[in-house]
């Protein structure tokens, strides 16, 4: 998968995981939706510039570099764990924590996001971080 | 009933309500004290398993004095006043609440792009699920499979939002339509259609010299959470029925597609005539429901409900089939 294709993909899971549509996030950013369209599906040729990227991790909550990482702007260290096997080792983390509870109101199975979201639950209960950004 | 300004609990009031000495109180309620040789005090014997959702969610409503429609702020009372910390979040698509509780502190999250209707139902699942754990811990019981605490959760929520008891008394006045009942106790069609059936089963049961007419509900939606890669309205969905003693026949949710209507000397098949595009409601009065052998008299409403601003298209669809009998009315 092209840079900006994975990028794209990447916006794509941040966006729906917070549950916002695209227009939202064109009244948040001030970016056009349209544009926002086009960075999902990887149709631009070209990687947006940072400052697109600085409204969308503001609006995300993920930090810039996570963001420029993706992009190819900045280098990610070689031996970065897959993001999804980080999660699910968070998640097992979590479940085997015999002092946290919790709970959710989901429909269907605990999928990647609903995990991500456990995790973040948990970090700020008991101020550990499990996740890099 | 929609009328009345909403009382909102006073956090000043006293006694304290907390969701602890709640679940206290139904643990001592519901349990006995044994006297045990060697104790100097007794012991709390407390079976979690011998208590329903609604049993709680009726000893809850109770408790803590609420006031219908249920609204955010009284879910919000409740919550201050139990220290727990509850926050409106962006959550993933599939997830509409969550919780968790550490060291003594339990944070409450739910879905702020939610209508506030569904919001109080996501906060009081939310709330049994947070009850659960405690009663299993004055039980000394095993965590109990999230699965079942996740139904039951639903459950409560439906019943402390709309009490059958009090849909029972709403149903002798003003009837059944679901709209009507949604808008008297401000919540989801999910939750009116439900405990309409409960309400109706429960007249049934305790006045059955009464005519109250069995009814099949079903809700049709379309699912907007989950958008279509042509960018067009998801198609509707059948997303659950109910059904109130007074048919003479079991039915899974394939066979509420294929039922059959006969209205004057036209044979129609349910599910097409959900899916016909309308503005209004569709009523076919002394029609008959032909299903498994059986012709029975009934009367149809298929009602679409529209959201303009959104979209042209319905966003739901909710159909009443109830049961005629000679001399019975609605």
């Amino acid at each position: 998968m092209t840079t900006v294709k994975a990028l794209g993909k990447y916006l794509r899971e941040l966006r729906e995981e917070r549950g916002l549509g695209i227009r939202q996030v064109e009244r948040e950013t001030g970016i056009p939706n349209a544009y926002i369209s086009l960075l999902e599906t990887g149709s631009k040729a070209h990687l947006p510039p940072p400052e697109v990227l600085g409204k969308l991790a503001k609006l995300y909550e993920v930090s810039v570099e996570t963001l420029l990482a993706h992009a190819g702007y900045l280098q990610r260290p070689e031996e970065e764990p897959d993001p999804e096997v980080q999660v699910e080792k968070a998640f097992q983390h979590i479940l085997s924590d015999p002092q946290f509870k919790y709970g959710t109101r989901l429909k269907g199975k605990y999928d990647l996001a609903a995990k991500r979201f456990i995790i973040e639950m948990y970090e700020k209960a008991t101020k550990r971080k499990l996740l890099s950004k | 009933m929609a009328d009345q300004a909403p009382d909102i609990l006073d956090a000043t009031q006293s006694p304290v309500c907390t969701v602890e000495d709640f679940c206290l109180d139904v643990a001592i309620q519901h349990g006995h004290f044994l006297e045990t040789e060697g104790n100097e005090y007794p012991t709390l014997d407390f079976q979690r398993d011998a208590l329903t959702p609604e049993e709680i969610a009726g000893q809850f409503v109770g408790y803590f004095k609420l006031r219908y429609p249920l609204t955010v702020d009284q879910i919000r009372a409740i919550c201050d006043k139990s220290g727990f910390m509850l926050k409106a979040v962006h959550t993933p698509d599939k997830m509409r609440g969550a919780n968790c509780s550490f060291n003594g502190q339990t944070y409450v999250y739910y879905k702020l792009s939610d209508p506030p209707t569904s919001q109080v139902h996501t906060l009081l699942h939310e709330l049994y699920e947070i009850i659960d754990r405690e009663l299993v811990e004055w039980a000394g019981a095993r965590m109990r499979p999230r699965v079942m605490v996740d139904r039951e959760a639903n459950r409560f929520a439906s019943n402390v939002q709309v009490p059958a008891s009090l849909v029972r008394a709403w149903v002798k006045e003003q009837g059944t339509d679901v709209p009507a009942l949604r808008k008297a106790f401000d919540c989801p069609y999910a939750t009116a259609l439900i405990q309409l059936k409960e309400g109706l089963r429960m007249a049934m049961l305790a006045e059955p010299d009464k005519y109250y007419p069995p009814m099949i509900g079903a809700i049709y939606e379309r699912r907007f959470w989950k958008p279509t890669r042509s960018g067009r309205a998801p198609r509707l969905q059948l997303s659950f029925f109910v059904k109130t003693p007074g048919f003479p026949f079991t039915m899974q949710k394939p066979e509420l597609r294929s039922l059959s209507i006969q209205h004057q000397q036209d044979i129609f098949q349910l599910h097409e005539m959900v899916m016909q595009e309308r503005r209004g409601p569709l009523i076919l009065e002394n029609a008959e429901l032909l299903h498994d052998g059986h012709a029975l008299p009934v009367h149809v409403i298929i009602q679409p409900v529209h959201w303009p601003s959104v979209h042209r298209k319905a966003a739901k669809v909710i159909v009443q089939i109830f049961r005629l009998y000679p001399g019975g009315r609605i």
